[in-house]
């Protein structure tokens, strides 16, 4: 199974940083026009091996989306005194834009728990959608060492 | 169509004319220049045959003809940028550049008393010089239509060269306070860059004017007081017009609140893609008060993507992890110029951006004195593609902000570029 695969696949480093990043930087691109990169608030679903962003409905990511799935979302560790200390996970894949409910209440306590004090009880869900992305390649690096995982149902 | 009254307000002379007497109202504004040459160069001709003037009369006379055509040219040319100008949103910015228009367009007294006194010099000078005047007269010296000529050339030249130095000399006063206006920017409040290169190019304008005077040399050659008032004309036009440049240049392209992030953050996001390949990843970068430039390895995927194609994106971010609310970033997208790649078009532009480079290496030794310390000391145990070697491995990436939104608490605001 490809989750599986992915999970077994993937590097200790880069399974580390998926679950414990708090930032991700998720990106779209319109054939017409520029990329569009906006810091996000993720869940990893380590089951599946997918990724989920919540957003509006508005948004140009939204937009984008719906004209090209293709997407990715980088998290990393930033290390400010030395380049050997950077480390980060750049995932390529697919993106569907889901109705809310879709991501199911394990993953919705899931993002609750993460982001709960940072968004506070009030927050408004109502009106936002889900984003679920789908691997296909996976890079992880830490200083100069690189490694990918490809999906190889879709390479 | 008739201009309306506060459409004629802020229109020079010289344009009232164009749009207002026949047969230049008829015609479209390319074509205004061209007749004007013909029809003043047909009625100098005319007059040459009629009063059989020397040959050197009919060059002289047309080189007059030629600059005051030439600059006519420039005039039609710049003349509608400068009127669609967009305010700075910083208050201060936009008073400076609302006097600057209102003098340049609306003060018809700066224009009229500047033009008549050189009018007046320029006259004094031909009475004053009847040795000149016989000499380009010939036969035709005493007669008065040929004065009459004359006096109207003096006055078409002695327009041009008072509206040529003020133009200068405004340009260079409003850049010297444009500089000292956007000091004291706050938040988001700025002028948009895309106007301080409009006005940048406007100021080229001014020396494009000087050069011209050069069709004049001929004609003030034979006279020392002519052709050091030339000569101090040109040099004045120049030096005024460096001095402006040099002011331009220190204004910030972003407003304070975006520089502070650009400043202060030591990480930036770059995403490149080329039909389905999608990659963000993050670099260090520098910001030179204008451009973003960050470096890439020559084997890296961003460098492909780019070479591809070049429209990419950068987001700097000021992350709190414990309040989403003081989260702040900066996204701007646009085209990034690969600068040191070995390349025909490499060496065109490292002739070109050669010293920016250097600047922009020293800047990033400035801001990242550990990690360049490391791609030193560590060359000999780190793979090519991360080793500092300029042309080798690694170029830079000068990206030229097309599109820029800013986000504060959560809300876009898009950013005027």
């Amino acid at each position: 199974m490809t989750a599986k695969h992915c999970m077994m696949r993937l590097h200790t480093g880069a399974r580390k940083i998926l679950r414990e990043g708090f930032f991700a930087y998720f990106t779209t691109g319109n054939p017409r026009s520029f990329p569009h990169i906006t810091t996000m608030f993720y869940i990893w679903d380590e089951e599946s091996c997918t990724f989920y962003v919540i957003t509006s409905e508005s948004t140009k990511k939204v937009k984008n989306i719906q004209q090209n799935p293709n997407v990715a979302l980088t998290i990393d560790e930033r290390d400010p005194l030395s380049p050997a200390g950077n480390c980060g996970v750049l995932v390529r894949g697919k993106a569907r834009v889901i109705p809310i409910e879709e991501m199911g209440d394990i993953l919705m306590n899931k993002y609750w728990a993460k982001y709960l004090n940072v968004l506070g009880q009030g927050f408004p869900m109502g009106s936002r959608l889900a984003i679920e992305i789908t691997p296909r390649v996976i890079h992880y690096w830490s200083g100069i060492h690189f490694f990918k995982w490809v999906d190889h149902r879709h390479a | 169509m008739p201009l309306r009254k506060d459409e004629l307000e802020d229109r020079w002379l010289y344009e009232q004319i164009v749009e207002r007497v026949p047969p230049f109202k008829w015609l479209p504004p390319t074509f205004d220049v061209m007749t004007q040459l013909l029809l003043v160069e047909a009625g100098g001709i005319l007059a040459f045959l009629y009063f059989r003037l020397p040959n050197e009369a009919i060059f002289l006379g047309t080189l007059a003809i030629l600059y005051t055509v030439v600059w006519s040219a420039g005039c039609l040319y710049v003349i509608p940028f400068l009127r669609k100008l967009r305010d700075p949103t910083n208050e201060e910015e936009r008073r400076v550049l609302t006097k600057y228009k209102h003098d340049l367009l609306e003060d018809k007294m700066l224009e009229l008393i500047g033009s008549i006194a050189c009018y007046i010099a320029i006259t004094s000078y031909l009475l004053y010089d009847q040795e000149l005047l016989h000499r380009f007269l010939g036969q035709g010296y005493g007669n008065l239509i040929l004065y009459g000529l004359l006096l109207i050339l003096s006055w078409d030249i002695a327009y041009r060269l008072w509206l040529s130095f003020f133009t200068a000399f405004s340009s260079a006063r409003r850049s010297i306070s444009l500089a000292r206006a956007a000091r004291k920017r706050r938040g988001l409040k700025y002028t948009a860059y895309s106007e301080v290169q409009t006005l940048k190019s406007l100021d080229m304008i001014n020396l494009y004017w000087a050069a011209s005077a050069v069709l004049l040399v001929p004609i003030a050659i034979s006279t020392e007081i002519l052709l050091y008032s030339i000569v101090a004309f040109f040099l004045s036009i120049v030096i005024l017009s460096f001095v402006s440049l040099l002011a331009m240049e220190t204004i910030p392209w972003f407003p304070p609140d975006v520089e502070d992030i650009l400043l202060r953050e030591r990480f930036a996001y770059v995403a490149a893609y080329n039909k389905s390949t999608l990659h963000t990843t993050p670099v260090i970068f520098v910001y030179d008060g204008k451009y973003i430039y960050f470096a890439i390895s020559v084997k890296s995927a961003k460098y492909r993507l780019i070479k591809k194609n070049n429209r990419i994106a950068v987001l700097v971010d000021m992350r709190d992890a414990k309040n989403a609310m003081n989260n702040r970033s900066i996204l701007m997208r646009g085209k990034g110029l690969v600068l040191g790649q070995v390349s025909p078009f490499g060496l065109i532009r490292l002739f070109l951006y050669g010293l920016w480079m250097l600047r922009v290496r020293s800047l990033f030794w400035k801001k990242y004195p550990m990690y360049m310390r490391y791609y030193k000391e560590e060359a000999d145990s780190i793979p090519l593609a991360w080793q500092d070697k300029p042309f080798v491995s690694r170029v830079l990436v000068r990206l030229q902000v097309e599109k820029a939104t800013y986000w504060r608490e959560a809300l876009p605001t898009f950013l005027r570029v």
